[in-house]
Parts: structure tokens; sequence; C-alpha cells
């Protein structure tokens, strides 16, 4: 099944939960956040969190500004 | 000691993180600033350098992360990268920045006034970036701005304090601390602005594209602690006509 993240098309299998899907992306789970069609996904709940077909991701971090 | 909404900075330079070489430059630079508050930025995870993350290297029991909301050109969506912040884990602090030309990175009055009422009834700490413009400095103070952060110069420049006469007048009417921001492009430049009487200043590309960004940090740090000593110290008046040093009489054996 398909996800949009950060506007990019993701193949992923159905019940792929969020910690999993941060992991095969190559990223920390702890060095991002997570909005998930819109709503904001508390840190704590990456590992129970399930995608779901057609859901739109946004992965957002803290980087180097003044 | 500078207090900013019932928190207190031993240092008077705030830094940014952004434009430096490396990690490891930033995190050596931003330390032997001296700094306690350090602007960051707010982006998308950029899926194909997944593993860049360049705020890991900060001790953030060390540095307290203030967010900006750059890239934002109105209200509206500073408003939603403050809250996204804020989610994010980056406190109720803010650097509120609303810039819609790219080209002169020059704050949005109007824009920036209506995300300040906004984010304030929201809880947020707000601090945001401005034209250094006396009125609206008292308009954003009337809002509940926690202090004002006015420009010395545009965003990245480094020419120094070009709105002196304007900084001056903010100053004298803040009820707020008022915070130099932008431009700063030498410690010449930071150390001004405290022996006029700022509260702080922000600085982050002098420092960043600096050829040595460690030793441009301590440099900027002793001239923030040279100017304030300076501004504590009471500067002597300015004059438009010479007043000798040495004592005027006592000559008559010359003539």
């Amino acid at each position: 099944m398909q996800i949009i993240c950060n506007d990019e098309k993701k193949e992923i299998r159905p019940g792929t939960t969020l910690v999993a899907f941060l992991a095969g992306l190559g990223v920390k789970p702890d060095t991002v956040f997570v909005e998930c069609d819109g709503v904001i996904i508390k840190r704590d709940e990456y590992e129970t969190f399930v995608l779901t077909e057609g859901a739109r991701l946004e992965l957002i971090r803290f980087v180097g500004g003044g | 000691m500078l207090t900013i909404a019932g928190r207190t900075f031993r240092s008077r330079l705030f830094g940014g993180t952004g434009k430096f070489s490396s990690p490891q430059v930033m995190k050596e630079a931003l330390e032997a600033s001296g700094c306690e508050m350090v602007t960051v930025a707010l982006r998308r995870v950029d899926l194909a350098n997944p593993e860049d993350d360049i705020m890991s290297v900060l001790d953030r029991r060390k540095f307290l992360f203030l967010p900006n909301t750059s890239g934002a050109r109105d209200a509206h969506e500073a408003v939603r990268l403050a809250r996204l912040a804020r989610a994010a884990g980056g406190g109720d602090w803010l650097k509120l920045e609303v810039t819609p030309d790219p080209r002169t990175l020059l704050p949005d009055p109007v824009e920036t006034l209506k995300a300040t009422e906004i984010l304030v009834k929201e809880g947020f700490i707000v601090l945001p970036y401005m034209n250094a413009d006396p009125v609206l400095a008292l308009r954003l103070q009337d809002a509940g701005a926690a202090a004002v952060m006015p420009l010395g110069s545009p965003i990245g420049t480094n020419q120094g304090i070009l709105t002196a006469f304007q900084i001056a007048i903010i100053i004298e009417q803040a009820r707020v601390p008022v915070v130099v921001d932008a431009g700063l492009g030498a410690p010449s430049h930071a150390a001004q602005a405290m022996e006029m009487g700022a509260d702080a200043v922000l600085v982050n590309t002098a420092i960043a594209v600096a050829g040595d960004p460690v030793r441009m940090a301590r440099a900027f740090a002793m001239a923030v602690e040279a100017g304030r000593e300076a501004f504590e110290a009471g500067l002597g008046a300015r004059r438009a006509e010479a007043a000798a040093s040495s004592p005027q009489t006592g000559l008559d054996f010359l003539r």
C-alpha cells in the first residue's frame, strides 16, 4: 500500500508502524517529529502507531538557523 | 543580569546555529561564545540525508532553544510554524520572524504584530524580529512581546548598525529587553549596540562564516561584555568642538 511522506510516495506493507517506517528511512525517531494528516503524533506513540493507506506524513526537525 | 520573561541570562550574547561548516564547529563556537540561548529553525527532514541531524550535538541543558519562524511569509505561516515548534519540544520560547521578501528578508510589521497577538494569547514567549521602528516596538510590547529584536541591518549582510537613530529611541522607550538582531558583522558592531544600551545582541552569520568561528565567537563575547561594561560605566558626552585633555595653563614659559 502507499503513503505520502514529505510529498514523496512510499510503498509500505500493511501494518507498518511509524517507528518501523522511520527505521526503514534511516531516520532516528528521537531526532524528528511527525505530523500524520495534520496531527502531531506523540513520541511515545511511534511504536504503536500503524500507518494507513493514503496517510500523509510530514517529518520535521530542528535545523541550524539564525 | 539580563532577565527575559522571568528567566535570567548571564551572557548578553545570543547565538544562531545556521551556516556553520559542521555541527562540531558550531558546538565549539557556541560553547566558546558563552551564550545560553540559541536560535534554531524548523524544516522538513531531507529524505536523501536522513541522518543530517545537527542539533543533536547541542546539550539542551546548556542552551535554551529559541525556535524561529524563518521562512514564514505571513502571520498564518508563522503561527503554524510556532505551534509545530512547540509540539516538537521546542518549548514556549519563540523568535517570531515574518519575512515575505527573500531578497531583503525585511520583516513584515503588520503580519508580525498580528502573529504576536495570536501567539502571546497561546502562551508563547514571543521575541519578534522587527525593523528598527520605535512605534512598532511599542505596539509589540503592548501586544505582550517578551522582548523586541530590532535589526541593525538586513539578515546576513554583516553591515553593522545602520539603524542607530531608531534603535536609540527603541531602547529609550522600551519596557521589555531590546535585543539587536541581524546584520552585526563584527565585534565592534556588537559593542556599539551594547554601548547604546541594548540588553543583548543576537549573532549568527558573522561567527558562522568567520575564518575561525571559535575565535570569532570569543571575540564577540568579549565585545558584548566590553560594550555592556561601558554602558553601565556611563560614556562621556559627545561634543562638536575639541576639549583639551591637557591643561591649557602653565604654558607661559613657551611664549
